[in-house]
């Protein structure tokens, strides 16, 4: 049971739930980490690539893209024991 | 082995020996109702002259010791300096030839902290408002630095105009920031607070609504009303007029001064309605003015820009006619009759009705909540995000932490070499029953439909109990719809439908007191005018929050919060233990570490530390926890959801760590009412058919009805 929770896989979104959205060039979109950990064993990281992130909490994150394209957002959450990398869905943001 | 205890900063005189028995504990997985303290076992403090002193004489005669009815901070240490309580609480009473005290620690000085205390005694200056048009407009735009907002729902007003794209706001209802509130209650009171709960949207999107209607119209004073009138010329010729004023006998108020007996000057700004009815005998027809400060002016033709009333009044038509203006303290407005060019004179028997209220625009929230004690606030705060309260020893900080965020700790402590033997073995949870019911409030006194339950599968347990009752009410059953979108209806006016004197239906809106209701904001784009029955602006605006119930049944908060307790609960061993606990042990308990026992084979939960005295062996309940994944809650997750709907249906994949049983797949608008979707099954996903007519924001989740499971809602846009 603890192993499970332990491992349990990070469940982000846009908001609601949504998982996949548009956004404008520069529009901040924000992006919500719902799966709940111990935040003293456990570090975050978002992974955007080519957008600029504004990290308000390990909870919640602002992403921004200066030019338009699909984009993927994930977020990995790393046991502060360095034994277990725990991979997130994958959010599809389409920047017009 | 001495003890050093300090009351009020003074060390206390204990009897030699003295044997104080600690009972630690944060909260015991026995009983969901309250969240516990520590405390010590009633123990004796001699009446010596040091004791006598500190408390200030209690039980000598004469004496007017506020002792007994004080908070009196205590700390209680072993004689190797080991603390066991830091700035607890220590209670007296009079035991005869001994005082008698007991000391509580831990989440105590929170729950004393807000006893007997209200929402409203937070101030909640930040909160009061006027409700107007671009108020409502601006808790919009500035989104996310107001602690209130407008939300659009159905609140069971007059709905009606959204029809024609016209949102009436006196019949919106602002709500609160909860997170706000929450911040305000820590700040108010000299203490901190974390958790990760208050960092997610479940969270940070909540809000609670005013508790009762907020519309002006509801709410007004009136300043003036009058039927006695006179038509005054002051304008030759004096039989047949130009212009007349309507004039009025009626006394200066301290709302209101009648200047002239034609000018009503308030004393204080806001929004005014003047109603003025009455049937005119005239001889040509005439128009209805009112003129605004214009009392310099002794005749009306001087009065520059007057405004149009009523158009045309004919001989002897009835007549009624609402005006709704914005007046500054000081402002007048004045009344006039006024033909150009066909000089008129009435005959006799006019009626003339006029009434001038002032609208009651401020938004009370203060006085509002208080009919909100910050006890319960708190209570459903801790019950509906399943949290623990962890006090810090030496400071003013409480850590709230879901079981499941107790269980990932990397940090145990290994007490094998404590452990001496196994008193009991329990499989039966002191207060649970089999199905243990988190409530909603509901407008129907019979429903039950947001409600769900933290399953326990014991026969031997009885049926169920109610483990949290929430002073929350639940939206109703049947929702509505707002701009083309299904909104649950939050109530807070009951319908009366009656008829008119002509036969027509009409409909009074009954308001409803002490509804709080939680909801989330979500961002929508529709283009709409926003107007009210009492005040004259309108102003369009493309987008505005409306409600969403995402995540607030009762149903979310057990599958979100309470599955690992749940999970424990299915094999539910409670040890009872002797374990061999030292000073430092219990100086430095940490409840939020998993207590490893070789010798029972696994790792353990502190549930309760019973009766610790130094030097003996101490009994501990220890909730059994597996470690590995031999038994893996069971979980289904939509992980994709493709296709354009229609005929060719939607196909839906889903992964499943166990072997499901039979699945029924459901679509809703809001996530509160649900209806089965017809699907077929293929071998890694399902093809469900949507309902038609449907649009915008949809949600998908399946149903595994034999294990009775279900997926989070999968959100569509459609």
């Amino acid at each position: 049971m603890i192993h499970e929770l332990k491992n349990i896989t990070p469940f982000i979104s846009f908001d609601f739930g949504i998982t996949q959205t548009q956004a404008a060039v520069s529009q901040l979109v924000t992006i919500w980490l719902s799966t709940l950990y111990n935040q003293e064993a456990y570090t975050f990281v978002l992974s955007a690539p080519g957008a600029v992130v504004t990290k308000i909490t390990n909870y919640e994150y602002f992403v921004a893209y200066p030019s338009a394209g699909s984009y993927q957002v994930s977020l990995t959450v790393v046991n502060t024991e360095k034994t277990t990398n725990l991979v997130s869905n994958i959010l599809n943001l389409t920047i017009t | 082995m001495s003890l050093l205890l300090y009351i009020n900063g003074q060390l206390a005189d204990l009897e030699p020996g003295q044997v104080i028995a600690q009972t630690r504990q944060v909260n015991d997985l026995n009983s969901l109702d309250n969240r516990q303290a520590s405390y010590t076992n009633k123990f004796n403090l001699p009446k010596t002259a040091k004791n006598v002193k500190i408390m200030q004489f209690l039980t000598m005669p004469g004496n007017s010791s506020t002792i007994p009815y004080r908070e009196n901070t205590c700390s209680l240490y072993s004689h190797t300096g080991e603390c066991f309580v830091y700035n607890g609480r220590a209670v007296i009473t009079d035991g005869g030839n001994a005082y008698e005290c007991v000391v509580y620690d831990g989440i105590i000085d929170l729950y004393k902290a807000i006893e007997n205390k209200t929402l409203a005694d937070l101030g909640l200056s930040e909160l009061s408002h006027d409700k107007e048009i671009q108020t409502i407009v601006s808790t919009w735009v500035t989104s996310n630095t107001l602690p209130y907002k407008y939300i659009v729902a159905d609140y069971n007003g007059d709905t009606t105009a959204t029809a024609q794209d016209m949102l009436n706001i006196d019949y919106l209802i602002p709500s609160a920031r909860v997170s706000y509130l929450w911040k305000l209650i820590f700040d108010t009171y000299g203490v901190t607070c974390s958790g990760s709960v208050f960092n997610t949207q479940n969270f940070k999107n909540l809000w609670l609504t005013f508790p009762k209607s907020a519309n002006a119209a509801e709410t007004q004073t009136e300043v003036f009303s009058s039927n006695d009138y006179l038509f005054l010329p002051l304008q030759p010729p004096y039989n047949d007029y130009n212009s007349v004023f309507l004039d009025y006998s009626i006394a200066q108020t301290n709302l209101l001064a009648n200047t002239g007996n034609r000018h009503l000057t308030v004393t204080e700004q806001g929004y005014y309605s003047i109603q003025i009815s009455g049937n005119f005998k005239v001889t040509n027809d005439v128009i209805l003015y009112y003129a605004k400060n214009a009392g310099a002016y002794n005749l009306t033709p001087q009065i520059p820009a007057p405004v149009v009333v009523k158009d045309v009044l004919h001989n002897n038509q009835d007549f009624s006619v609402t005006l709704n203006l914005y007046l500054n303290d000081g402002d007048s407005i004045c009344f006039f009759l006024k033909k150009w060019g066909n000089p008129f004179s009435f005959n006799d028997d006019n009626q003339l009705e006029v009434s001038m209220v002032k609208v009651n625009t401020a938004v009370d929230f203060p006085g509002a909540f208080k009919s909100f004690s910050i006890t319960d606030f708190l209570k459903e705060i801790v019950h509906r995000f399943g949290l623990t309260i962890f006090k810090d020893k030496y400071s003013n900080h409480y850590e709230f932490l879901t079981l499941q965020e107790v269980l990932q700790t990397a940090q145990h402590a290994d007490w094998s070499s404590k452990f001496s033997k196994k008193l009991a073995e329990n499989y039966l949870y002191g207060s649970y029953a089999q199905r243990n019911w988190l409530r909603y409030a509901y407008n129907d006194k019979e429903a039950n439909y947001n409600d769900s339950f933290i399953q326990v599968n014991n026969v031997n347990l009885a049926d169920g109990k109610d483990v949290f009752k929430s002073k929350i009410y639940a939206p109703e059953f049947i929702p509505s719809n707002i701009f083309g979108i299904t909104t649950n209806v939050y109530k807070f006016w009951d319908r009366e439908i009656g008829e008119d004197s002509e036969g027509e239906k009409t409909i009074k809106y009954k308001p409803l007191d002490a509804r709080y209701y939680l909801l989330r904001a979500q961002l929508g784009f529709h283009s709409m005018s926003l107007y009210s029955d009492v005040m004259p602006q309108t102003q369009s605006t493309a987008f505005y929050y409306r409600e969403s119930y995402n995540k607030l049944l009762f149903q979310d908060s057990v599958q979100e919060y309470y599955a690992p307790l749940q999970k424990i609960l299915q094999n539910a061993q409670l040890i009872t233990a002797e374990i061999w606990l030292t000073e430092t042990d219990i100086a430095n308990l940490d409840f939020k570490k998993l207590v490893y026992i070789e010798q029972l084979g696994g790792y353990y939960l502190l549930n309760k530390v019973n009766n610790y005295v130094p030097g003996k062996v101490t009994t501990c309940e220890l909730v059994k926890v597996q470690y590995n994944d031999d038994e893996v809650v069971k979980a289904i997750t939509i992980t994709a959801i493709a296709g354009a709907g229609g005929s060719d249906g939607i196909t839906i994949t889903y992964v499943a760590n166990y072997a499901v049983g039979t699945l029924v797949v459901q679509g809703s608008q809001n996530q509160q009412t649900w209806q089965n979707l017809p699907y077929t099954l293929y071998s890694t996903n399902l093809v469900a058919l949507l309902p038609a007519g449907i649009s915008g924001q949809y949600y998908i989740r399946i149903l595994d009805t034999t294990n009775n499971i279900s997926a989070t809602g999968y959100s569509l846009m459609i």
